[in-house]
């Protein structure tokens, strides 16, 4: 039992380990060479702005990822809230919208919880039950009509900028602290990676699983309520179609970062860099000129690139 | 193996992001950026094909991205492209409500810039430098007078309609009903299903012709449907059932599918709706405005019917 | 010609941290049963890894039968004539008996030919002794079937070595009695077996050769004929070992847990026992009698249809897991892969699972005090880990065990159910391990053993109680407690 000394392999097999990463920092001096305008203020403003509405439910699906599961409603729950938002900015501003919203996120977030945690239905069929309905919900509400908002404070709040930055990555950095910290220091978040690594032995252990299955899908719903808001603040409209492509973005920037799949693994951090990688890559894309169809080629090809990268980890480890 | 499988795949990555990027910049022209929020949809390609032959033609490079009708993306793409130095900005909108931050931010670059096809929310509408589209109510009020006219053709007591709209609460969709019901209120046309959208997709078209076929069978005289794709699906239904010919269709659009329709003498008229031109017409404004001409606030799009004779007088796609 | 089948020559394996293997040499008679033996985490199923093709050795070299033998992996040893049977099968449980056999070697061009294949695998079968209907299902055998299932696989690739990792583990007393047989005729049809096994019992009864390891090192090799049981304990622990059981140390006290007509239809009848203060509560009895069942009832990880328990008196309801812990009941379970350890995590992260409020200050967990705890038991049961942090997965199988144990040792509960504690533990370790139950009653706890082998049964417990057929078939105490009695209660 000797600790064998740091050598090429174990200096390769780390690179591998963090070929994301490793991929990120190559990409973006690839670019800060090839591109002046990628490196200008603005530019890195535009990048970390853009990818922080998503970035807040990818956090929250994240630790849904983490306790085994996923959850495709989130992109109608995000819809909602978005809709639900601006109805209750316009009648009765925006603190009561603002807590409105959050709480109808939540509980929808925690129906799937049910539906998952204690009646034990598969998540794909829950969530895509929930996904079709809370849509529908949100359709109806507003007669399927896009609403918009000229609330001041709205504007006020959306027209905020520190150096370029506006409210919304101070709002992602404040829920990943938050998520980071509740699944690395808590014990609920413990409970989580043990729930997800292995259901039984978590069980038992004497652990509440259905309350762990049950808290995650509800912190995803009201994240992607959450998300929904600072939707509405920068666009200051609601509509139920917004937000269509969140859940499956969540669940390539989760992957992305390097959570697997089979839960138990993983953590939030992981998909900051998941986050980016999808930010970075589809802002260069766009100013090197990519056009749509060739730019959504690249991202389902960064896609499988990783995930194949994580079974050449996933084997080295073995060995 | 799989290790060798994501080197390749990574050099194929690397090897395409620079080769994709590789073919810009040609010499000092201008640059034009559009972003689209319709990208791949069937009306998207012809229109985008079209803003790319005008531009070269009038000596602008173009570059045009999905705007995968998300207003908060189309916001960053416009803002990487300003950063980026393009000169000018073509603006498709992906719904009204959402328009607002995004016209004023465009305004606020100080680079011409026009909107295309989705009519902007009114409250901005005056600040768009040129909106080309084109009125969608006036189509609509043209699929209305077809199915007059395909009534006084085909005399019916019931007069039975199936109508099939795109998605709920876009404002194409909507004005094109704004349109239909202008027309034929107090006619004594009947349209036998309530609101049906099939989102602009086939698939989604064909169900509910299948299922109108099957609750109302021979009593439907007439389809109507808002588009060309949503046609074909309604077709299939209708072929697959065995009821070409035995009742009335009718749609807008110019696609290729409606044109073989047309000529076979099954499709009763469909309503045009150029992408061509107005993909064109885009450029040609914006091409007005950076040189300083003055340019209309509001261009809109020729619209009108289209019968089998007239077929020689389009394009199609 | 050499006369070995087999040789392994200066093998060594490092792994990140580890250096598993350290210059081992291995040589193997054709036709014999060679046992391999030696304490948790000494190397022997890495050095049979590296025999079957899973891993690679750092250094070393292989011969089969003379020729320098090169594996590119574990079909290609099959292929060579080296199977393995691993303590996790290999099989596809959906799929026949026939199928399994000749997965992935089908005959026939196109079409397969499954009257021959079924042939064939009967004909396996029957080489065996066996007679069993080929197009049953696997998941339908039993655990002893199932070997039989990977033995005629093995056969049916004209095996010239069967590596056996811990085969007998999880079988039953009688289907280990059925299974000696088995290896009987291997060695008559001339194949060689690599037996690796904590049982001593079964060495001296099956094997030729022994070859003892300790810390990835070979320490000694011997005929068994020529070889005692406690020098063999000795080479293997590294120091000499008068008992494999301590005495006794507690006495048991007042009832703390009565259990009162405990029905779960239909696996439990009518189950009535007390457990006191301070006592080791032996369960004896065939697999399928419902012990387990009887300890998941208790726990609270099934719920029972009628019948009441009592904690020191007072009639509590266990309906969950997190009811039986809130009544300060544990249970370490039978299956460490499937019930008892998340593999993903670390060696800390499943120490302290059961108990992180020990762990918290305040809500927020510290990683401190974990490390602690995790080191205070990776000190006291010996587990062989490179450091608290490595996951389950790398951790040899009885060390593996040992984590199961702390994670309920550390939740500090007064009545401690154990199923089968001591399953893949080597000698030395368990002593150990009967040393802290016997601390543990001391300061009061009380300790329900489940448990297979009869000798532990037998020696640890102050009482044995028998099952069978999901009911209390007899209690045994004082002078009766002898294997005769329990066998006695425990077939029909
Ligand atoms: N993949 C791996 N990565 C790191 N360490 C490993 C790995 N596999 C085994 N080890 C370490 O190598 C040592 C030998 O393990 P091995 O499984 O061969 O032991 P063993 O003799 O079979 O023990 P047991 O009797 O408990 O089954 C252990 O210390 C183990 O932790
Ligand atoms: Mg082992």
């Amino acid at each position: 039992m000797r600790k064998s000394t740091l050598d090429k392999k174990y200096i390769i097999t780390l690179l591998i380990e963090n070929a994301v990463t490793v991929f990120l920092v190559g990409f973006v001096i690839f670019m800060v060479f090839t591109k002046r305008s990628f490196s200008t203020w603005d530019n890195i403003v535009n990048i970390i702005n853009e990818s922080s509405i998503y970035g807040i439910a990818a956090c929250a699906m994240t630790v849904v990822v983490i306790s085994g599961e996923f959850d495709l409603s989130s992109s109608s729950i995000f819809g909602w809230s978005t809709v639900i938002f601006v109805i209750c900015i316009n009648a009765m501003g925006i603190v009561p919208a603002f807590f409105i919203t959050l709480v109808c996120g939540a509980a929808f977030g925690a129906l799937n919880g049910l539906l998952i945690a204690k009646v034990k239905m598969p998540a794909f069929v829950a969530t895509l039950g929930t996904m079709i309905a809370i849509k529908g919900l949100a359709y109806v509400m507003t007669k399927a009509q896009p609403i918009n908002t000229n609330n001041a404070t709205l504007k006020a709040i959306g027209s905020f900028n520190m150096g370029g930055i506006s409210i919304i990555p101070i709002v992602y950095l404040g829920v990943l602290v938050l998520f980071i910290w509740f699944m690395r220091y808590t014990k609920f978040g413990r409970d989580i990676y043990a729930t997800g690594g292995n259901y039984e032995v978590a069980r038992l252990s004497g652990i509440n699983v259905v309350f762990s299955k049950f808290i995650v899908f509800t912190m995803l719903g009201a994240a992607a309520a959450l998300a929904g808001m600072m939707y509405g603040v920068r666009i200051k409209a609601g509509w139920a179609p917004y937000g269509q492509d969140l859940a499956l973005y969540c669940i390539t920037a989760t992957i992305i970062g390097g959570t697997s799949l089979l839960g138990g693994t993983g953590s939030v951090g992981k998909t900051v860099i998941g986050v980016l990688v999808l930010a970075v890559l589809f802002n260069a894309l766009t100013l090197l000129g990519v056009s749509g169809s060739m730019q959504k080629f690249i991202r389902g090809l960064v896609l499988i690139t990783v995930i194949m990268l994580d079974a050449v980890v996933a084997k080295r480890q073995k060995e | 193996m799989k290790k060798a499988c994501a080197i390749v795949l990574m050099l194929v990555l690397l090897v395409s992001v620079v080769s994709a990027g590789g073919q810009k910049e040609a010499g000092g022209a201008k640059k034009i950026f559009m972003s689209s929020a319709y990208y791949t949809a069937p009306y998207g390609a012809p229109l985008q094909e079209a803003v790319r032959e005008k531009a070269k033609e009038l000596g602008y490079t173009v570059q045009i991205v999905d705007g995968e009708q998300n207003a908060d993306k189309q916001l960053s793409q416009f803002k990487a492209a300003v950063a980026d130095g393009y000169d000018a900005l073509i603006y498709w909108p992906g719904d009204q409500a959402s328009t607002p931050p995004i016209v004023e931010y465009l305004n606020s670059t100080g680079k011409p810039w026009v909107a295309l096809n989705t009519v902007v929310d009114a409250s901005v509408l005056d600040q768009v430098p040129c909106m080309i589209a084109s009125d969608e109510v006036e189509i609509g009020r043209w699929l209305g007078r077809l199915m007059i006219q395909y009534f006084e053709k085909n005399p019916s007591a019931t007069k039975n309609v199936v109508y099939i709209e795109g998605s709920p609460g876009s404002s194409y969709t909507e004005n094109l009903t704004i349109g239909v019901n202008e027309v034929i209120k107090g006619t004594d046309i009947n349209i036998m299903n309530d609101r049906q959208f099939a989102e602009y997709d086939p698939s989604r078209a064909m169900a509910i012709m299948e299922d109108m076929l099957t609750k109302y069978g021979d009593k439907i005289e007439l389809a109507v449907a808002q588009d060309g794709g949503m046609f074909q699906g309604a077709y299939s239904a209708i072929e697959a059932a065995g009821y070409v010919g035995k009742l009335g269709l009718l749609c807008q659009g110019q696609d290729l599918i409606v044109r073989d329709k047309l000529v076979a003498g099954e499709l009763f008229a469909s309503v045009a709706q150029d992408p061509f031109t107005e993909g064109s017409l885009a450029v040609e404004m914006l091409d007005k405005i950076i040189r300083g001409e003055k340019v209309e606030n509001w261009f809109a799009t020729p619209t009108g019917p289209i019968f089998k004779a007239d077929i020689d007088n389009y394009r199609w796609f | 010609m050499s006369a070995y089948v087999l040789e392994m020559k200066g093998i060594t394996k490092t792994f990140p941290g580890v250096v598993a293997l350290d210059d081992v040499t291995l040589s193997v008679e054709k036709g014999t049963v060679h046992a391999l033996i030696g304490e948790n985490g000494a190397g022997k199923s890495t050095l049979m890894k590296i025999l079957n093709g899973v891993y690679t050795a750092t250094k070393g070299e292989l011969f089969l039968e003379g020729q320098p033998l090169h594996l590119q992996g574990v079909r290609d040893a099959q292929e060579k004539g080296i199977s393995t049977i691993f303590q996790e099968f290999n099989l596809i449980n959906a799929l026949s008996v026939a199928e399994n056999i000749f997965l992935g070697r089908f005959e026939g061009k196109g079409q397969i030919k499954w009257n021959r294949i079924n042939r064939k695998a009967r004909e396996l079968l029957e080489k065996l002794g066996f007679n069993f209907d080929v197009s049953k299902p696997v998941g339908k055998l039993s655990t002893a079937e199932k070997q039989l299932v990977e033995i005629a696989k093995a056969l049916s690739y004209d095996a010239k070595i069967i590596v056996m990792d811990e085969p007998t583990s999880s079988l039953t007393k009688k289907e280990i009695e059925l299974f000696f047989p088995i290896i009987e005729k291997l060695r008559k049809g001339g194949i060689t077996v690599i037996y690796i096994s904590h049982k001593l019992d079964e060495i001296f009864h099956i094997c030729d050769r022994v070859s003892i390891m300790r810390d990835g090192k070979l320490v000694g090799e011997s005929l068994v004929s020529e070889i005692t049981r406690e020098r063999i304990i000795e080479l293997m622990v590294g120091r000499s070992m008068e008992m494999e059981y301590p005495a006794r140390t507690a006495s048991p006290g007042e009832p703390v847990l009565e259990v009162k007509n405990l029905t779960r239809e239909p696996l439990l009848h009518d189950i009535s026992f007390t457990l006191h203060k301070g006592e080791i509560l032996g369960i004896a009895g065939l697999v399928g009698a419902g012990r387990t069942e009887l300890a998941e009832t208790i726990f609270g990880a099934a719920v029972a249809d009628s019948g009441s328990i009592e904690i020191n008196g007072k009639a509590v309801s266990i309906r969950s897991t997190m009811d039986g812990k809130a009544n300060s009941i544990g249970m370490v379970t039978e299956d460490r892969k499937e019930t008892g350890l998340v593999l993903d995590m670390s060696v800390t992260r499943n120490i302290t699972v059961t108990k992180l409020d020990e762990v918290t200050t305040g809500i927020v967990l510290s990683k401190q005090k974990e490390g602690e705890v995790a080191s205070e038991y990776v000190q006291k049961l010996n587990i062989k880990t490179p450091s608290i942090n490595q996951t389950l997965y790398n951790l040899s199988g009885g060390n593996q065990q040992k984590v199961v144990l702390s994670k309920w040792l550390f939740s500090n509960v007064e009545i401690l159910i154990l199923d089968e504690p001591t399953r893949g533990i080597d000698v030395g370790a368990k002593y150990e391990i009967y040393c802290l139950m016997n601390e543990l009653t001391e300061q009061g706890k009380s300790i329900i053993m489940i448990s297979s082998e009869l000798p532990e049964v037998l020696s640890m417990s102050d009482r044995i109680l028998v099952m069978h057929k999901g009911m209390i078939k007899g209690e045994l105490t004082g002078a009766k407690m002898t294997a005769d009695n329990v066998m006695q209660l425990a077939i029909d």
